[in-house]
């Protein structure tokens, strides 16, 4: 690892940021096939899910943010 | 030559010095979340002129649209009417100072004013400064309000239970050391009243701040069509942050509370009725 220079280290760092994607899009995915899964048995309430489902995915999506927030610090 | 991409550089995380009032350093960021102020003042005071409740004009409609979903998303998250017009006043003005100050800078060639090289506005949740002042407002209005509702000393004693730890062992020795996990439990809460602020703060800061980042990354690619559809998701994420910030708060302050009697209320409108 001897040519391996402090920059090099810094691009590899911020790539693996992107491994936090992985996790965010598993939560947004399953958070919403729930969703329609909850209003596709009971269509009446889907004016209550719905808002929940985009707060939901909002707040799923924080972790990816914060590898961002990571990211561009370094 | 290369007329369909543009560079620009990245934008900073820290917000640049305007100018100077006395001492006191006006940041760019400042100066657009007084213009978000400003702005929220006229709006209202121009309603106020102008309440009708008969012949309703249009920006009467859509401010009473806003404030129906406020209260329909704090009774969501309250289950109790009283409690949720105790907190709308703070909660809709927290939300609409967010709404105005995350998709203000939309309006077009108002980042363009320079004053010495230097942008007059800028988005005032892309500045880490703004959002964790509001965020450390938010909880510590909910430790004064857990103070108000239960008192200095029980409020206290929920971080650090000394005195279940006493009971539990006067109960039996086995209780004793459940009361002492949950004693340990209690001071991590304390962690987590500060990751509170880290959380609410970062999210809204991190959102906003990828938008500007995207739009500098897009603009690289294609400087024509493709920013307009950002700027559409531009206008939803802010949207949408904006709310998650304020149920988020809502949310806070009603654990604050504490117990809302929201059977009895139940039981006492089935007997009116």
């Amino acid at each position: 690892m001897e040519g391996l220079s402090p920059e090099a280290a810094i691009y590899i760092a911020k790539g693996m940021c992107t491994l936090s994607m992985f996790g965010s899009a598993l939560a947004e995915g399953y958070l919403i096939g729930k969703a329609l899964e909850a209003i596709g048995r009971n269509p009446e309430v889907s004016g209550r899910i719905f808002p929940m489902m985009i707060l939901g995915s909002a707040l799923a999506e924080t972790s990816a943010i914060y590898a961002l927030v990571v990211a561009l610090i370094m | 030559m290369n007329f369909l991409q543009i560079t620009q550089p990245i934008p900073e995380l820290y917000s640049n010095v305007v100018f100077h009032i006395g001492r006191l350093p006006v940041t760019n960021s400042m100066t657009s979340t007084w213009l978000a102020i400003v702005l929220v003042f006229v709006f209202v005071f121009f309603l106020r002129k102008h309440l009708h409740i008969f012949s309703k004009s249009k920006i009467q409609t859509c401010f009473e649209v806003i404030i129906e979903s406020v209260v329909g998303l704090l009774d969501q998250v309250t289950n109790n009417r009283e409690r949720s017009e105790k907190l709308f006043s703070i909660i809709a003005s927290i939300f609409l100072f967010f709404l105005l100050s995350n998709i203000i800078t939309l309006i077009p060639g108002l980042t363009s004013i320079n004053i010495n090289g230097v942008a007059l506005f800028r988005t005032a949740t892309t500045d880490f400064n703004t959002t964790l002042s509001l965020a450390v407002f938010v909880v510590f209005l909910s430790q004064l309000a857990s103070i108000r509702s239960y008192g200095f000393f029980a409020h206290i004693g929920e971080y650090v239970q000394f005195k279940k730890v006493f009971l539990g062992f006067k109960e039996s020795i086995g209780q004793g050391f459940l009361a002492i996990i949950n004693f340990i439990m209690g001071l991590l809460d304390i962690i987590g009243e500060f990751a509170k602020i880290i959380s609410l703060s970062l999210r809204l800061f991190g959102n906003m701040f990828a938008g500007e980042v995207l739009m500098v990354v897009i603009m690289s690619f294609l400087s024509f069509i493709a920013p307009s559809l950002l700027i559409a998701q531009t206008l939803l994420i802010g949207g949408l942050q904006a709310m998650v910030f304020s149920v988020l708060s809502a949310v806070y302050l009603n654990l604050a509370l504490g117990e809302n009697n929201d059977s009895e209320s139940q039981v006492n409108s089935i007997i009116n009725n």
